[in-house]
């Protein structure tokens, strides 16, 4: 095997083993956007979220700034989580064609 | 492959700023485009990159100030990933793995070395002594860092390259050694410096280091062999 083909299989495996590491990481955050609700004076946060064509409403708990703190981060992480995914599928396409001989 | 090095030069960057490029030495796949500039950009020494980049962090640390590395690739989109087999610690980027190495003293062990004052673990690894002892300062596009004296680098690719498992590791690990160490050999400074640290190794590391020499490059060999030495 040539030393290019090596790198870039390495490269491959290397970005293999990461889709997995980033939809594990994917998973444990929460997905959707923050709903407020409001009932008897009272405001609740929801989380909105795509489910079989539906949206789905899951109850978080008052609207207390902390907790919307809380769920705010924990959306945004799972967003740059999520972005991070797209850019090592993006690598892997790139290798994968390298890899065919296809120029880009 | 600009992504990867924008991604390389915004680490030394923020390492820099947070003043611990003067605790670790660059190792490992990055050396050579360091090198390349260093000497003046010669078409002899190739521009590689790779998806590691290494860190070696002396053994024993001699860190005077505490460090939050871990945060510091955080900021940088980096993201810690540890192997549930061993410990070891690695912190992934869609571009680029980044990993602490240390030299391995005497019977090794299993789990990594904790570098508190950086808040990393380390891989400890054999021959990196090889690099710990031969290292000099650099100024990489205006940042300080330390690296391997080349010739140091050259003798301990060569020496590894026959720990290597994959052949295309152990191919490139063989011809970037060769690469770097024929073009060294064609400077005065530079032979002597090879000669040196090749006379200040164990017997046993020259005779590994021989081994694979031999069949890598006629003129390393030749050099190493002659009465000059």
């Amino acid at each position: 095997m040539g030393i290019i083909r090596g790198i870039l299989e390495d490269e491959h495996e290397r970005l293999q083993n990461l889709i997995v590491f980033y939809k594990k990481k994917i998973s444990e955050y929460p997905q959707g956007a923050i709903s407020v609700k409001e009932r008897g004076g009272q405001k609740y946060l929801y989380l909105a979220y795509r489910k079989d064509k539906k949206v789905v409403f899951d109850y978080i708990g008052k609207d207390v700034p902390e907790e919307r703190k809380a769920l705010c981060a924990k959306l945004k992480q799972r967003k740059e989580y999520e972005a991070k995914l797209q850019q090592v599928k993006e690598n892997l396409r790139e290798i994968e064609r390298s890899l065919r001989g296809k120029r880009t | 492959m600009e992504k990867e090095h924008d991604l390389f030069f915004a680490v030394l960057l923020s390492l820099k700023k947070a003043e611990v490029l003067r605790y670790i030495v660059l190792i490992g796949g990055w050396c050579p485009l360091v090198y390349k500039e260093y000497f003046g950009n010669p078409v002899e020494i190739s521009a590689q990159r790779t998806a590691d980049l290494d860190i070696l962090v002396p053994n024993p640390p001699r860190i005077h100030k505490e460090i939050d590395v871990s945060l510091i690739l955080n900021k940088l989109g980096f993201d810690r990933q540890v192997s549930p087999l061993d410990g070891y610690e690695k912190y992934v980027h869609p571009d680029l793995d980044v990993e602490f190495l240390t030299p391995e003293r005497g019977r090794g062990r299993e789990k990594p070395y904790t570098i508190d004052k950086l808040h990393v673990n380390a891989q400890g690894l054999r021959y990196l002594d090889l690099i710990q002892s031969h290292v000099m300062e650099i100024s990489f596009r205006r940042i300080l860092l330390n690296v391997p004296e080349p010739a140091a680098y050259v003798l301990h690719k060569f020496i590894v390259s026959g720990r290597r498992n994959k052949t295309f590791k152990r191919e490139k690990d063989i011809e970037t050694a060769r690469q770097i160490g024929e073009y060294l050999l064609e400077h005065e400074n530079q032979r002597k410096k090879m000669r040196e640290i090749y006379l200040g190794m164990p017997e046993k590391w020259k005779k590994d280091l021989m081994k694979i020499v031999r069949g890598a490059s006629e003129k390393i060999y030749a050099f190493l062999n002659s009465p000059e030495i």
